[in-house]
């Protein structure tokens, strides 16, 4: 949170400065111009210090009970010490069999759990933080102070701040964090949207059963010119105008063509010139983090830790955590999210039967109706 | 003798001013009871009350031996009833009215149904809400017979309709009543009618029956006479239903079980008797409802 | 056969009459609903566009059902309501028996309209080329439409069965509700009367539960 802020902080003074300081640029003389630099930045120290006392305030405000349980250490005020021993307890266990020894890294950034500051009087709310390695609390937020509700909350955070030190194969991959729970029946139907919706070549012959091209669409193999071999005319179209602000050298009127005018042949030019780095993989992140998933649910018990340790691309890393190779774990996990059984457009038994039994109490009550009108 | 309609202090108090209170009825078994009363006496709900259609506040009520209205499904599966409005779905045709009434009753006569709407000249495919009244009222009739009844409880099932309609269906009742021994309920305030068919009279009046009686004895025994110092009806040998004062001076006194070797005792007494005039059923019935109501 | 079927289908009989063209132009509309669903959807380029096509007819099921339930359910007592229920009271069966035996007629008369359903989602599944990564549901989409029917026929039948009174007292519940929320309003608090019924009403397990998910013949 506080991150966010200094950024913030940073944008509304840098630029307005800039502008300023830009306008008086042109007209200038060196030395001028050396003079309105060395003013700015002393403005800047002077914003950067009355910031780190803020926070530094914040900072003591930190509660004073710790509690360690396994890897877990948590920061919780008098009044929150056995709603915060309860949850350590109950997440140590899962945490530690979810991410192996990677999870030991959390002993150094503590969770906090303390009254909340923000609406003084309220005692069902309480703030929950992560204290990272500048000694920062970060990632602040006000829950119910419930052990459920909390549970969720810190898992979240756990899962944020374990993705932040994953190896950059594993994180530039997954695009997105690490999941914080387990994978269930719905982690499996998530990858099934992510397959189904996801619109490229590559994902549609995947899901047809062309396990090879599964394993391209998931960027575990390297394909040669993937714009074209991995999406089709209409994929190209979009890619390029997703990609517009990267693609600066680009001929406006080119790009015009192929995006407003649909004429695919403008968007497979631009495509061809396209810097490889550029070029998306063919499947979601939200389809590939259920790979991920698949693999150390597959591995078992150190799955993870292996994941880690093993040097190498992705590929590499999960063939280590599941001990499957990837074409065989990207088949088996194909065929457990096309089998993923939990739709919303289908009717689930629990809503049907309830129907059934609403309907026979209204028809229950209708029995009741008296002879007497 | 046994009764097929039987209620013992009956009462139903449904506010708003009418009451039926301490009804002790008797129809027998067998009978043609005809049951008089002007509009709004309460046949009606008389009626209701003797087939489950509304809640007794007190009293009991016993219909061919069962008690009602615990006991109604099996009462109205020997009970042909002909409301006063039509209650036959008016969307339904008269042969789909027929299967559905006959599916509910056991003792549905089929071939009998068919010539009863022979001889109403009833159409089959119409729609009952497209049927005159008359139709209207014959296929009720109809519905209650063939599925012959034990009781039969008509609730003004006449009124309104026209004179040759009003035969076809009185026949048809008397025509079944004369073949089985069923008892027959018929409400009406046509008292002319009734005299014809009844052999038992029931006369309601605001709630009360006022008169229970065989029709010979209403018919043939109530008569005005008109008397002159009269005193006292001491151990009179007829009931004095009612006296008033005359406008020719003494009394009219309206009597019941007269005969002519009576009139001695108006001598015996100090008393004249100056005339004795016969009352027909409506005159009888109008006289009765008077002096009920200069009594209340 | 025995006696309570003979009067059951003569009921069925009679509310097949009141409702018969009610049912047939419903069945026709819903017969009609997938394959207009999958013909709109038809063309377009991207998995993403074809769902959300074919998911736009979704609302209609969900008000077709309803629909359906609430006419089939009134249907079923306003013939007996005009007459003030006088034949219906004086048939020889209990209230209770006839009660249930009209109950069971109007559900089985909602089989009608489904059978249609699912006919036309299994045409429409059938002929339609549905990219190959997305599947048809239309024993779904059938089932969740006949539940529907049959808990909107049912809430319907059992206010319909009641007495002059009990309707007020449902109008009464209402219109409480109503003024509940209108001092809360007023009052300036936050609490959201409606949402929390409605939240009530339309989560698992609640009674209009069904209503709520994906009505879509064709989903991931």
């Amino acid at each position: 949170m506080s991150e966010i802020r200094d950024s913030m902080k940073c944008v509304l003074i840098v630029i307005p400065m800039l502008i300023v300081g830009g306008e008086a640029v042109r007209a200038q003389t060196v030395a001028e111009y050396s003079r309105r630099v060395d003013s700015l930045g002393r403005v800047w120290q002077i914003e950067q210090r009355a910031e780190h006392a803020r926070d530094t305030v914040r900072v003591r405000v930190l509660p004073s009970d710790t509690i360690r349980i396994d890897q877990l250490v948590v920061l919780a005020d008098s009044a929150h010490v056995q709603l915060a021993r309860a949850i350590a307890e109950r997440l140590a266990p899962l945490v530690r069999q979810r991410f192996g020894s990677f999870a030991d890294r959390l002993s150094r950034t503590p969770i906090v759990l303390r009254t909340q500051l923000i609406q003084p009087g309220d005692n069902d709310m309480v703030e929950s933080g992560v204290v990272n390695s500048r000694g920062v609390l970060q990632a602040l937020t006000l829950e119910p102070a419930n052990s459920k509700q909390l549970v969720r909350s810190w898992q979240y955070k756990i899962a944020s701040v374990l993705s932040a030190d994953l190896p950059p194969e594993i994180r530039g991959w997954l695009g997105s964090g690490l999941a914080p729970t387990a994978p269930d029946r719905r982690t499996w139907h998530q990858g099934r949207v992510g397959l189904a919706l996801s619109g490229t070549l590559a994902s549609r012959e995947c899901a047809a059963g062309a396990v090879a091209r599964c394993v391209q669409a998931l960027g575990l193999t390297p394909v040669p010119n993937p714009a074209f071999a991995l999406f089709d005319a209409t994929g190209r179209q979009k890619m390029v105008a997703d990609e517009r602000r990267a693609l600066r050298d680009e001929d406006s009127t080119t790009f015009d063509r192929c995006v407003r005018a649909n004429q695919y042949a403008a968007c497979d030019s631009i495509a061809r010139s396209m810097p490889p780095e550029l070029v998306p993989m063919a499947l979601p992140g939200s389809a590939r983090s259920t790979v991920l998933e698949y693999a150390l649910v597959k591995g078992g018990s150190g799955a993870f830790d292996r994941m880690i340790a093993t040097p190498g691309g992705i590929r590499d890393r999960l063939e280590a955590a599941s001990g499957e190779s990837a074409d065989s774990l990207v088949r088996q996990w194909r065929a457990a999210v096309m089998d993923a059984p939990e739709n919303a457009a289908s009717l689930d038994g629990e809503t049907a039967i309830s129907s059934l039994l609403w309907a026979a109490l209204c028809g229950g009550l209708a029995l009741r109706s008296s002879r007497w009108r | 003798m046994c009764f097929a309609v039987e209620t013992r202090d009956l009462r139903f108090s449904p506010g708003k001013g009418f009451e039926i209170s301490d009804l002790n009825m008797h129809v027998p078994s067998g009978s043609v009871y005809g049951f008089l009363g002007p509009n709004g006496a309460g046949k009606t709900t008389t009626i209701r009350l003797l087939l489950g259609l509304l809640p007794p506040s007190a009293g009991s009520i016993a219909v061919l031996g069962e008690a009602m209205p615990s006991r109604h499904a099996r009462v109205m599966a020997r009970t042909g009833y002909v409301p006063e409005r039509p209650h036959v779905y008016p969307t339904l045709t008269v042969t789909e009215a027929l299967e559905l009434h006959a599916a509910f009753h056991e003792r549905w006569d089929q071939a009998w149904a068919g010539t009863l709407l022979r001889d109403f000249r009833l159409p089959g495919g119409r729609r009952v809400g497209a049927m005159s009244k008359g139709e209207t009222g014959k296929l009720m009739m109809l519905l209650a017979l063939a599925q012959r009844p034990d009781l039969l409880v008509l609730d003004e099932p006449t009124d309104g309709l026209d004179p040759v309609v009003r035969r076809d269906v009185l026949e048809a009742l008397l025509g079944y009543v004369a073949s089985c021994n069923a008892t027959v309920l018929i409400s009406s305030h046509l008292v002319h009618e009734l005299e014809r068919i009844c052999d038992w009279i029931g006369l309601m009046d605001r709630g009360s029956l006022i008169a229970e009686l065989p029709m010979e004895q209403f018919r043939g025994g109530i008569k005005r006479l008109a008397v002159i110092d009269a005193g006292e009806a001491k151990e009179a040998p007829f009931t004095v239903l009612a006296r008033r004062p005359s406008a020719a001076g003494g009394e009219d006194w309206l009597v019941r079980g007269w005969s002519s070797d009576m009139r001695g005792y108006f001598g015996s007494h100090g008393a004249t008797l100056r005339s004795v005039i016969d009352l027909d059923l409506e005159e009888g019935f109008v006289e009765l409802l008077r002096s009920f109501r200069e009594v209340a | 056969m025995s006696r309570w079927l003979r009067m059951w289908r003569a009921l069925l009989k009679t509310q097949w009459t009141w409702t018969r063209g009610m049912l047939l132009g419903a069945a026709v509309l819903v017969f009609a609903m997938p394959l207009l669903s999958v013909r709109t959807a038809a063309g377009v380029d991207t998995e993403v566009a074809f769902i959300r096509m074919v998911q736009r007819w979704g609302v209609g099921y969900a008000i077709v059902a309803g629909a359906l339930g609430l006419f089939v359910a009134i249907a079923a007592w306003s013939s007996d309501h005009r007459l003030k229920h006088i034949y219906a009271l004086s048939l020889p069966i209990a209230r209770w028996r006839y009660v249930l035996m009209r109950f069971l007629a109007g559900a089985v008369l909602l089989l009608l309209p489904m059978a249609a359903l699912l006919a036309g989602a299994v045409v429409a599944s059938h002929n339609a080329s549905i990219p190959a990564t997305l599947r048809a549901y239309p024993f779904a989409l059938t089932f969740r439409f006949l539940f529907a029917a049959l808990v909107a026929y049912a809430i319907v039948f059992a206010v319909s069965a009641g007495t002059e009174r009990t309707a007020r007292y449902i109008l009464a519940m209402i219109g409480l509700f109503f003024v509940a929320q209108l001092v809360l309003i007023s009052v300036g608090s936050h609490f959201d009367l409606s949402g929390h019924v409605a939240d009530v009403l339309f989560a698992r397990p609640g009674l209009l539960s069904v209503f709520s998910g994906r009505w879509s013949l064709i989903d991931v």
